[in-house]
């Protein structure tokens, strides 16, 4: 037992430190639907994320300050969009993330 | 096969997303149901506004009810540029076809061997034609149903051809299937996606 414990213990120790802000659940969908397009809108992020206005907004605000996603307010096709994409800061972090994901729970 | 990762698959839902509201089929089907009235009515001249009237329909369509309910996205450069070469390469099917249509109206204009030999295929060229833009669509937008519908539309024309049908049984059964799958998809896309209401720009 004490050494099954101790597995434990040092498998958990060698759980590599993750970017917690992106390891959330919401924000790591909000990341990863980012990660594989250009840009999108507040409504686009809505509907795949399933999350609310409040709530996405709350966690879109997290990322934009981390520097992760780049908020802006422009017009396309002249209708006025709230557009939102990941800065290269965004995209390595969650490439890092991924990474050390992979490592882990590939061992 | 390569299997999809949940990333690869993110980008492709994306992308299919936008083709899976059902605008497109329902109008070329109701289309190919209007061209089928008008040669039934013996009306054809009328039967070439159809096509036109659904082109022209198609991005309005678009807008007013896709874009408010998916929202905007711009896809990633290697998608855009796949999108890039979509373009050029349905072109080259427009191109190709175009040339087919000139080919069809000589077949029609003599009485030579091989003139004589395309007027006893019948409508078969008509559904190849058909049936080849079909296939170029599905393929290069990933969207399966395409080849279903080739399949469709070159079992439905040789069927015609075999059984001596005329030409508007063929395009009245293309058209409503095309026109109630359209339907269904468009359904189950609204369903999918509910219109949200508008975002305010004090909102975040």
């Amino acid at each position: 037992m004490t050494t099954k414990a101790q597995s434990n213990h040092e498998e958990a120790q060698a759980l590599p430190e993750l970017d917690r802000l992106i390891h959330e659940p919401a924000r790591l969908t909000i990341v990863a639907h980012l990660f594989v397009i250009s840009e999108a809108d507040f409504i686009y992020l809505e509907q795949k994320t399933q999350l609310t206005r409040g709530n996405l907004s709350s966690h879109l605000r997290k990322l934009e300050d981390a520097g992760y996603t780049l908020v802006e307010k422009k017009f396309v096709e002249r209708i006025p969009r709230t557009v939102v994409q990941l800065t290269e800061t965004g995209r390595m972090a969650f490439v890092n993330y991924r990474k050390a994901m992979l490592g882990f729970l590939g061992r | 096969m390569k299997q999809e990762n949940g990333l690869e698959k993110l980008e492709r839902e994306a992308f299919v997303a936008a083709y899976q509201d059902g605008i497109l089929d329902f109008l070329v089907g109701l289309s190919l149901v209007g061209m089928s009235l008008c040669l039934i009515y013996d009306i054809p001249s009328f039967g070439a506004i159809m096509p036109v009237m659904a082109i022209i329909l198609h991005p309005g369509l678009k807008k007013a009810v896709v874009t408010p309910r998916l929202g905007y996205v711009k896809y990633s450069a290697f998608r855009e540029h796949r999108l890039q070469q979509n373009k050029w390469l349905m072109m080259i099917v427009g191109v190709w076809l175009f040339i087919l249509g000139v080919g069809m109206s000589f077949a029609y204009s003599g009485y030579s061997a091989w003139q004589r030999w395309i007027r006893e295929l019948g409508a078969i060229p008509i559904g190849l034609v058909l049936a080849t833009a079909a296939a170029a669509l599905g393929i290069l937008y990933g969207v399966k149903r395409g080849s279903g519908y080739a399949l469709l539309i070159v079992a439905a024309f040789l069927s015609g051809h075999l059984l001596d049908w005329h030409l508007s049984i063929q395009l009245m059964t293309i058209g409503l299937v095309l026109s109630l799958n359209g339907l269904v998809l468009f359904v189950r896309f609204v369903r999918r996606y509910p219109r949200l209401p508008e975002v305010k720009t004090s909102d975040h």
